[in-house]
């Protein structure tokens, strides 16, 4: 694992590099940006070269497919499970369209060629310690960290508390570093700490001890005070092209059409679109499409009550996935998730009818084309009910749905009333 | 590896292990203790951390057939060497798992790879400071109470260390009381005068080390490091970060008020009237007359205590409030019979002293 890993982040790896050749390395960032485009992993590496012993100096070059060595994104390789069926049949029609995504590729490499950055060298002790995740020096803590402060109490993680910020980052940042290089806090899914630990935190943020860098990984820096903000350089992450996650969720062994519906669904973030082909959940989101078509007043809340029991199998899964993930956290993914499904499918359905039947907005040749759309009949028979106006309002309902899950409102009725005002959305198109 | 070892030995190493390993953590490899043979020296050194304070300790008597290192759970082996009743065992490590045999029973433990176990930087440590085991455990006794936990000021977490040439020196503040000792030592020709922060944690795992009174223990200070070694054990610890508060100008000069007091009497006076006290109202009031010490507290909603006790005083009337907590504390660390109190003024800093070489001050509270 190197830098080189964290493709198509050429913008905030120059950042980072420049500001370390000059000498002016600030001692907190906020790495923002969608989720799953590779934040969490520059943290990493970033850190893993600030902890290095001999880090080397080496050009920036994304190789052949923007991978740098052969370890995987999230270290796990066995991503076959259940996903190598074969059927491809009827993904002949858009191949073209994924083959001239090879030569987009190179031409995404930007100037970088020209830079040269510094990478951690991966062989000396520090390297393998960090690989190892036992680096006395290196920091993580996320939402799950809560189970190991002192008071270890029983939480629905769904945020980062006080105790967490307090025991380990602000206690161990006032010591030496072990290994006497530097010491590395990360911390993910910042914008979950609460606004007691935000405050504890701003201290060690603003004058932190010599050699003590943190950073703050986040898909939501609004979430942050104020305070926290004017105290860190801000890093922006862009999605990734869908082509490269396309190719990537290959690799993985993913299905060629569930790659092609997983690369467009996840809108540039590859940590995400992994996730959810591994999790195996194509065959339901096709269940709901064909179910959508037949939406009436009789079956709207046997729907939601499918949403809904589905969003509760997609929490077990990532449970088991995860394992040190709080069922209601789990759970309350399963249900964002299910939004984000119905979010594309009406994006979907409203392009098709906006742009044609490609259905799409880039010109051709573009690395975000990847053909045409999966279940495409059942997309053109939603749009017979649904124009692009009453699309857009179901939209809007899902942004409404989706604040009312964060306020942990009871999740049937969301889904119920979901359903429902679908159903009045396209009557008053009509 | 494959080594035969005494089972009470390697159990003492081990139980040390497991005082230092952290009880929860997100790297199940920290909850792991590294064996580790040499064959030249024929040695079994049981290793452990929590990535702050690292722990090396030697067994005695054991005998190495074939060098190696395993990492399995500290907790596992050590209650395994708990339970057996067995002379001497054999630790025998393959691929894959570290095997510990005994006269009628096998286990076999799963463990991580050795490699992946963090180990603090290797630099060679120069030694600096020597001195009597039972003097820097009574000196980490009459100190570590005293330091601040969880303070934002990163400083006064830990406790000072200050070496001037045959003199070593502890001091532990948290803002509102310091505790002072000094201790004579053995310094190296070349180190005049060296001063750390050392974190209280480790300084706890060191009282458990220092179990030999007589021995000299060598301690070396290395920047970011300090290392406290005896025969057997070998204790790393990071220092904090920091400046310490200027201390000397924290302790009172001048008190014209020195009153001897009869420690158990008083502790147990400040215990009785602390019983009438609560969060809004925490502190109790000393008032000093002629020959009689009178300690009163009062809560407004549960009531007032005053307790009488005979001293010899003959100054000035007093009137002096403090926190109960503050002089407990180090009553409860005091040996002698006898303490030493000064004061100057009812809102001046108080000072309590025994022997030549320990001092304590508490800032006064209002009641």
């Amino acid at each position: 694992m190197s830098i080189l890993e964290c493709f198509g982040q050429d913008h905030a790896i120059i950042r980072l590099q420049k500001a370390r050749q000059l000498s002016r390395l600030p001692h907190s960032y906020i790495f923002y940006g969608p989720e799953g485009v590779g934040k969490g992993l520059l943290a990493g590496q970033w850190a893993k070269m600030m902890l290095c012993s001999e880090p080397r100096r080496r050009k920036l070059t994304w190789g052949d497919s923007g991978q740098g060595d052969s370890d995987g994104l999230f270290n796990s390789t066995d991503s076959t499970n259940s996903l190598d069926s074969t059927d491809s049949a009827d993904s002949t029609d858009s191949t073209d369209s994924i083959d001239s995504m090879d030569s987009a590729d190179s031409a995404n490499a930007v100037d970088s060629d020209s830079v040269m950055i510094d990478d951690c060298c991966d062989k000396c002790a520090d390297c393998l310690m960090v690989r190892a995740g036992t680096h006395p020096d290196l920091h993580k803590i996320d939402k799950q960290s809560v189970l190991h402060t002192r008071k270890a109490r029983s939480s629905q993680m769904l945020a980062l508390p006080i105790d967490v910020i307090r025991e380990m980052v602000i206690e161990p940042a006032g010591m030496f570093p072990s290994r006497k290089r530097a010491r590395i806090f990360i911390i993910e899914q910042a914008e979950s700490m609460n606004i007691a630990a935000q405050n504890a935190l701003l201290k060690t943020l603003e004058e932190p001890p010599a050699n003590t860098f943190l950073i703050l990984v986040t898909s939501n820096p609004e979430l942050f005070l104020p305070t926290i903000r004017s105290r860190c350089q801000e890093i922006r992450f862009v999605s990734l092209p869908k082509a490269f996650i396309y190719k990537r969720l290959l690799e993985y062994g993913v299905e060629e059409r569930q790659g092609r519906f997983w690369a467009e669904f996840s809108d540039g973030r590859f940590g995400y679109a992994l996730q959810l082909a591994q999790m195996g959940l194509y065959d339901a989101k096709r269940e709901f499409l064909e179910q959508l078509c037949r939406l009436g007043y009789d079956n709207a809340l046997v729907l939601a009550e499918w949403l809904q029991s589905q969003a509760k199998e997609f929490g077990k899964v990532l449970g088991e996935k995860q394992g040190e993930i709080s069922t209601s956290d789990a759970d309350r993914q399963g249900r964002l998730f299910w939004l984000d499904v119905i979010v594309h499918v009406f994006s979907q359905v409203m392009r098709r009818q906006v742009f044609g039947v490609s259905g799409q907005f880039s010109e051709p040749g573009s690395q975000n084309q990847l053909g045409q759309p999966d279940q495409a009949e059942q997309l053109d028979q939603i749009g017979r009910r649904f124009d692009p106006y009453v699309c857009s309002r179901v939209i809007k309902a899902v942004t409404v749905s989706r604040r009312y899950i964060f306020a942990n409102a009871n999740p049937a009725l969301i889904f119920e009333s979901l359903m429902l005002e679908c159903l009045n959305c396209a009557r008053a198109g009509v | 590896m494959n080594v035969k070892c005494n089972r009470a030995a390697l159990y003492e190493a081990v139980q040390l292990a497991s005082s230092i390993v952290p009880a929860r953590t997100p790297k199940p490899i920290l909850q792991c203790a590294k064996l580790e043979t040499q064959k030249k020296d024929q040695k079994l050194t049981v290793i452990a951390t929590d990535n702050e304070i690292t722990l090396e300790h030697i067994v005695p008597q054991v005998q190495v057939i074939e060098e190696g290192a395993t990492v399995i759970p500290a907790d596992r082996i050590a209650a395994i060497l708990h339970e057996s009743r067995d002379e001497t065992i054999d630790l025998i490590v393959d691929e894959a798992a570290c095997n510990i045999n005994g006269k009628d029973s096998k286990y076999r433990i799963y463990g991580h790879d050795p490699d992946d176990f963090p180990t603090v930087s290797a630099a060679q440590e120069e030694i600096c400071v020597e001195i009597k085991a039972v003097n820097l455990k009574r000196m980490i006794h009459h100190t570590a109470f005293a330091a601040a936990r969880e303070n934002t000021r990163y400083a006064i977490n830990g406790v000072l260390w200050e070496q001037e040439g045959k003199k070593l020196r502890m001091v532990a503040t948290d803002g509102r009381r310091l505790a002072m000792i000094e201790g004579e030592c053995k310094a190296a020709k070349n180190k005049l005068a060296e001063n750390a922060i050392v974190p209280v944690k480790a300084m706890t795992v060191m009282e458990h080390i220092l179990n030999t009174p007589d021995e000299m223990v060598k301690i070396a200070f290395s920047g970011n490091h300090i290392t406290t070694s005896t025969t057997l054990a070998k204790l790393t610890c990071n220092l904090v970060q920091g400046r310490f508060p200027k201390y000397t100008d924290v302790i009172p000069s001048g008190c014209d008020k020195i009153i001897q007091i009869d420690s158990e009497a008083l502790r147990s006076a400040v215990r009785r009237a602390a019983l009438l006290t609560n969060e809004q109202s925490r502190g109790i009031l000393m008032t000093f007359s002629k020959d009689q010490l009178c300690l009163s507290s009062s809560t407004p909603e549960a009531g007032d205590a005053e307790i009488n006790m005979k001293i010899e005083y003959q100054g000035e009337p007093l009137k002096i409030g403090f926190s109960p907590q503050y002089i407990l504390d180090v009553l409860r660390v005091l040996e002698g019979p006898q303490i030493t109190c000064e004061f100057s003024d009812g809102n001046k800093p108080g000072l309590i002293r025994t022997g030549k070489d320990f001092l304590y001050v508490v800032m006064p509270v209002t009641v």
